[in-house]
């Protein structure tokens, strides 16, 4: 054994003795070698020898101070019996068996994590030690060997130099890179949580929303109760949610969250009663909804628009040509198509039609449209080629908005829910039309099916 | 050696020895050497706790080659345990003598 070493060992194994003892005591052993060396002219390592095993002079020093020798050996094993306690206290401890399962697997991983760190560690600072004790037993080749010529030994030292000096810099490299890394993966973490927290906390106030209108509706009379409790169930499950998700959010290692350990706790056990509570509700809405809906009936057809029927008169005028025929096209009012019941009436002058337009409401306004169209292959049962045709319609133009009709409609509507009758609501505009046209138009006209 | 005989009679030779006069580590580990084969690693651990023990008192001397050295001097405290240890060592060799003695009378 070398004196550094012997030295370091030493130094490293009583370090519990202050600083300045310490040297004293070293400074005292390190004449004796050198004393040794000179008298009985033997090496270092002879003379560390003499010392006999360095365990037995470190527990005899240790013991001259009253110090146990193998403090640290017990200190280790007080260490694994509480592990050991904790362990079984966790078997014993079923309540919070979950959370303690978590907390150990974090630890395990924690320490998984600490002592691949270590081992990076001891293998830069060994590659390193390595290098240094080459580059010192080269200087001493140098010393005793005088045939070596320097700037070789030198290139050499300054070799191992550099090369320390890289493993230094690869190791520095490697640590940022991994720090970033785990500020990386923290942030995305961070950011994903921080999302799903925007959206549910949105869903919230959408839920408190309805929750708040139907509440208004039911006050009134509504059969919304099963809606009210369904949305305030909602409120408060997707508001534990987003503030459970909260708690996910990784901060630094260093620093402290504001809450105590306590206030976490409590904020855990009320967030887990509430989102119970919340799902309770919602299925206690559920349910009361299921019963409102199957207190509703079926009421049939209605026609919201029975007692404004008027009937207005439209005319279109069409030209009169030997070669080409009228044909008088259905009228469509959004719904329904309606087939025109044709008359023939003197009263009404040649080259004139008169639609009779009998509707719900008057919010419309009839432009007839008259379209000359070239049609060979018209009618295929007759197989026979129609030439020119005028083709006739309607075609309608809501001279106002549809707010109008909404307007008249909505209190008939909100009256039937609140009677918990449906109809399937009739909201055809026209009810019927019919054509008025001179007698002696009627060579003009295409038959009609 | 008997390891056992070496440990209990070392701090009365190291006592005798400081006693004559002062010494530094070196030397005392040579001198006790003479007597009892000894390691170096249980002379130095034995001064220290003697000295904390306020048997020894230490002081720092140059000296003509080398480095300072650390003297030992025995304190009043170490002269009594001296005497003590010095008394309570001829009285167990005698009766271990005595003994022997006996035991060999015995036998013929």
């Amino acid at each position: 054994m070398k004196k550094d070493e012997f030295f370091q060992i030493l130094r490293k194994k009583l370090a519990i003795i202050e600083e300045n003892e310490l040297n004293d005591i070293l400074s005292e052993y390190e004449q004796h070698i050198a004393m040794k060396m000179e008298n009985g002219n033997i090496t270092e390592e002879e003379a560390i020898k003499d010392f006999g095993n360095i365990e037995e002079l470190v527990a005899e020093i240790l013991e001259s101070y009253h110090v146990k020798a193998n403090y640290n050996a017990k200190l280790k094993e007080e260490k694994q019996a509480q592990l050991k306690e904790s362990a079984k206290e966790i078997g014993e401890n079923t309540k919070h068996f979950c959370g303690k399962v978590f907390q150990k697997a974090k630890e395990l991983l924690k320490k998984g994590w600490d002592s691949t760190k270590a081992c990076f560690k001891n293998m830069g600072s060994r590659i390193k030690r390595i290098a240094k004790s080459e580059e010192e037993e080269k200087t001493l080749l140098l010393g005793t060997d005088q045939q070596v010529p320097d700037n070789i030994g030198e290139k050499q030292g300054r070799c191992r130099k550099w090369f320390s000096k890289v493993v230094v810099l690869v190791q520095k490299l490697f640590r940022v890179c991994l720090r970033l890394c785990k500020w990386a993966i923290r942030m995305a973490w961070n950011l994903c949580v921080a999302g799903v927290v925007f959206f549910v906390g949105l869903f919230t106030c959408l839920m408190l929303y309805i929750s708040g209108a139907s509440i208004v509706f039911t006050a009134m009379d509504y059969p919304l109760l099963g809606v009210v409790f369904i949305s305030i169930g909602m409120v408060i499950f997707s508001a534990a949610v987003a503030i459970a998700f909260t708690f996910l959010i990784k901060k630094r290692k260093g620093k402290k969250s504001i809450l105590s350990e306590r206030a976490r706790a409590i904020a855990k056990i009320v967030i887990l009663s509430s989102a119970v509570l919340g799902v309770l509700l919602t299925g206690i809405g559920t349910g009361i909804g299921v019963m409102e809906f199957s207190s509703f009936t079926y009421g049939g057809e209605k026609s919201l628009f029975k007692e404004n029927r008027s009937v207005r008169t439209v005319r279109a005028e069409v030209p009169l040509k030997n070669t080409a025929k009228i044909e008088l096209e259905e009228v469509y009012d959004g719904e329904t198509f309606i087939h025109p019941e044709v008359e023939f009436d003197d009263s009404v002058p040649m080259g004139e039609i008169c639609y009779e337009v009998e509707e719900r409401h008057q919010e419309i306004e009839h432009i007839p449209v008259v379209q000359m169209i070239y049609d060979s292959e018209y009618d295929d049962n007759v197989e026979q080629t129609k030439g020119e045709i005028y083709s006739v319609y309607l075609s309608q133009n809501y001279s106002e908005s549809q707010l109008k009709v909404l307007m008249t409609i909505k209190d008939k509507v909100m009256k039937d829910i609140k009677n918990r009758t449906v109809y399937s609501y009739q909201m055809s505009d026209i009810v019927s039309v019919k054509v008025l046209v001179n007698s002696k138009m009627k060579p003009y006209l295409v038959e009609t099916k | 050696m008997n390891a056992q005989f070496k440990k209990g009679v070392l701090e009365l030779i190291v006592l005798v020895s400081v006693g004559k006069r002062d010494m530094y580590g070196y030397e005392l580990v040579e001198e006790v050497s003479k007597v009892v084969d000894v390691k170096e690693g249980t002379i130095y651990p034995l001064l220290k706790r003697m000295t904390n023990e306020h048997y020894f008192e230490t002081y720092l001397k140059e000296s003509t080659e080398g480095p300072t050295r650390k003297y030992y001097h025995i304190t009043a405290m170490g002269i009594l345990q001296r005497d003590r240890l010095v008394d309570e060592w001829k009285e167990f060799q005698d009766r271990v003598c005595g003994f022997l003695e006996n035991d060999k009378g015995e036998e013929k």
